[in-house]
């Protein structure tokens, strides 16, 4: 509620009243479950990784077998350091990007931007080997 | 150097490599993300490319969109 106060006069209209406010009131509440869940864990930063893939018909191993392959290497040659640890803590090990920032000391845009802008460098690296077609792998919601 | 090792599973490969342009920030997520979910909730085939393509590439900015929809459909639903 306080929150939701002292933010008052930066609301504009452009949604419900309702709608915004119930913004902030999930933003607090998934913070501070995600921080409670991730209190007393050590928050994993591998920088290396292996493929398992439990596809079960041999075509399909294959293939996805190879692009996993294709894609862990990619991980291995193409990212710095830095975005190597963002993107196997994030995606891999599945830590919450606010639970990774509070810890590395970062921000959720920070280490957005840095999961973003590896995304951007494997898809280049792949798409260039030929493993990924350009324009693939957009997910819609 | 860190001697652990992780799986990747093909399901992971996915959402390595899935494609976040259009780029928009957390923060700028947050801020169009009640707009976004009134319109979704308007209308069902309300589009907004930045913010599906975010969505799409950050989970916990999609936990957020997916509880906000859901609680303003509960709102909705009972009249408010």
């Amino acid at each position: 509620m306080v929150a939701v106060l002292r933010r008052l006069p930066a609301f504009e209209g452009r949604s419900r009243f309702t709608t915004w406010a119930y913004k902030f009131a999930i933003l607090q509440a998934g913070v501070a479950v995600r921080g409670q869940a991730w209190r007393n864990r050590e928050v994993p930063l591998p920088d290396t990784l292996t493929f398992v893939d439990p596809s079960p018909s041999p075509a399909a191993t294959s293939e996805a077998a190879h692009l996993a392959r294709a894609v862990q290497n990619a991980i291995a040659t193409q990212l710095t350091p830095y975005q190597r640890r963002v993107v196997l803590a994030l995606l891999v090990e599945e830590v919450p990007i606010d639970v990774l920032a509070e810890r590395l000391g970062s921000s959720r845009n920070a280490l957005y931007k840095a999961l973003h802008d590896a995304r951007q460098r494997l898809r280049h690296a792949l798409v260039d080997d030929g493993h990924l077609a350009a324009g693939s792998e957009r997910s819609s919601t | 150097m860190n001697d652990n090792t992780n799986t990747l599973s093909s399901g992971t490969v996915a959402t390595l490599v899935v494609d976040t342009e259009p780029y928009l920030s957390c923060d700028d997520c947050f801020e169009r993300l009640d707009q976004f979910v009134d319109a979704r909730v308007a209308d069902p085939s309300h589009t907004d490319l930045e913010m599906t393509t975010h969505l799409a590439g950050c989970g916990v900015c999609a936990e957020e969109a997916s509880a906000l929809e859901e609680l303003v459909r509960i709102h909705a639903a009972h009249g408010s």
